[in-house]
């Protein structure tokens, strides 16, 4: 069985999904943790893109094998620790087109963070949250194909949909404003989902290994910021 | 034999390297381009309410459907051999090369979204000088063979392809792939050989350009009448 490392700044950002796959499935990791103004500059170019997450597969014979990009990382785990849907190369796709969905949703908050005032970036994200939010998560909630996504099966699909929650959580519960809580009773599936991932491994992670109390949501600011 | 639908507007962007792919693979596919008019109708019939869609036709007459360009060109790769292996990590690895691709198209989509022509060209000049080459380093320095992943050509040659020829119809001859041509010898290369193959055969006869354009004065792309 291999053993995993992440090699991520200590914040969930595009580190948080692969980390819950690693703990859902069971599988040995460590966080390899990397400082943005110390030790990150020194280790830049030894990075196949420049970028971080990193993921390195310890193999039981100690030989070592890197990958990055989180798109790509999520993927190969999905796989290698059963969160597919089936084995098939459609069915890992279809698989592989819901996250890309909820990815895309997840990208068109990023703007609002970094508007230049106060009064802007609460507007964007209130927009955010009542009109594009729902327009994206009507689709998924009709994608869904029993308890989970592809029916009987948790799979990384869902816990995509879990990382998104917790990431809005972050952002919009001390104003109460998360989409999936202020709009449940629209998405009665998505939700179930949640609350069921709630309860279980992918919750334990989310509360005790998720947050490294290095950054937070700065509630005056509506900007994270270090803590 | 399986057949494909791809299901897109008249335009390049985001079926691009779908359409690419399928053709140079010799896979039996057709193009169902989607008018601007009829998209409304269609628009909740597909997965997410976005375009491109796959349809695939099985040889027992079945029928199913793909959306989302990423999951459509990672099922294409795999399935029309255009992979380096049939490993998790090796398909994973061709994921991000294409992955650190789209990111450098995001940086670009960026450059453009300024309010003015004056600012784009500024942003766009600017990327032209310090994101691109940046980016263009790193894939110079993954390449591991004749192509990325040794002799066979694959979904990241033919990503890194369709890159050039966004950069060649944005930047003409300002594109650093020609410009700093000496600092990417590899990805050079691989562009020039797939240039004389079947996928330049395809760019030159039937790849389909529709009604999105880059508009050079504007630094933005935009829609001529369809």
């Amino acid at each position: 069985m291999p053993s995993y490392e992440v090699h991520y700044f200590p914040a969930p950002g595009r580190a948080d999904l692969q980390r819950m796959l690693l703990e859902v499935g069971g599988a040995s990791y460590t966080n390899a943790f990397l400082e943005y103004m110390t030790t990150w500059p020194a280790v830049k170019e030894t990075m196949a893109f420049g970028m971080v997450p990193k993921l390195t597969v310890v193999e039981s014979d100690g030989s070592r094998k890197d990958l990055f990009e989180s798109s790509a990382i999520e993927a190969y785990l999905a796989e290698a620790l059963n969160l597919m849907p089936g084995p098939t190369a459609f069915e890992r796709a279809e698989a592989l087109s819901v996250i890309s969905a909820l990815a895309e949703l997840e990208d068109k908050v990023r703007l609002s963070l970094w508007l230049p005032t106060l009064d802007e970036r609460k507007a964007a994200h209130a927009t955010y949250c009542t009109e594009t939010v729902p327009r994206y998560l009507k689709y998924q909630e009709r994608f869904v194909r029993g308890d989970w996504y592809f029916g009987n099966k948790m799979t990384v699909a869902d816990l995509k949909l879990y990382q998104l929650y917790l990431w809005y959580e972050d952002m919009y519960s001390s104003s109460g404003q998360n989409p999936f809580k202020v709009l449940a009773a629209d998405f009665p599936k998505l939700g179930k989902i949640i609350t069921t991932l709630d309860k279980g491994k992918a919750g334990e992670y989310a509360r005790e290994r998720r947050d490294f109390g290095k950054f937070g949501w700065n509630v005056e600011d509506w900007k994270f910021t270090p803590k | 034999m399986t057949t494909y639908e791809l299901h897109y507007f008249n335009a390049a962007a985001r079926a691009d390297l779908s359409r690419l792919m399928l053709d140079f693979a010799g896979a039996s596919y057709k193009n169902v381009l989607v008018k601007g008019v009829e998209w409304g109708t269609k628009q909740d019939t597909t997965p997410f309410g976005k375009i491109p869609v796959l349809v695939i036709n099985d040889a027992d007459g079945s029928t199913k459907e793909l959306a989302e360009t990423s999951a459509i060109e990672t099922y294409l790769a795999e399935v029309l051999g255009l992979m380096p292996g049939s490993s998790p990590f090796e398909r994973a690895e061709t994921l991000s090369v294409v992955s650190a691709f789209v990111d450098l198209e995001d940086n670009l989509v960026a450059a453009s979204l300024g309010a003015t022509s004056e600012a784009r060209k500024t942003a766009h000049e600017k990327a032209l000088v310090e994101s691109v080459p940046a980016y263009l380093r790193y894939q110079e320095r993954f390449v591991r063979g004749t192509y990325y992943f040794g002799d066979k050509v694959t979904y990241a040659d033919l990503k890194l392809y369709q890159i050039a020829f966004k950069l060649e119809e944005m930047y003409g001859a300002s594109s650093p792939l020609t410009t700093r041509a000496a600092d990417f010898p590899k990805l050079t290369k691989i562009v020039e050989s797939l240039a004389a193959g079947k996928a330049g055969d395809y760019t030159r006869n039937r790849r389909i350009l529709g009604i999105r354009q880059w508009f050079k004065d504007e630094w933005t792309w935009g829609f001529v009448a369809e």
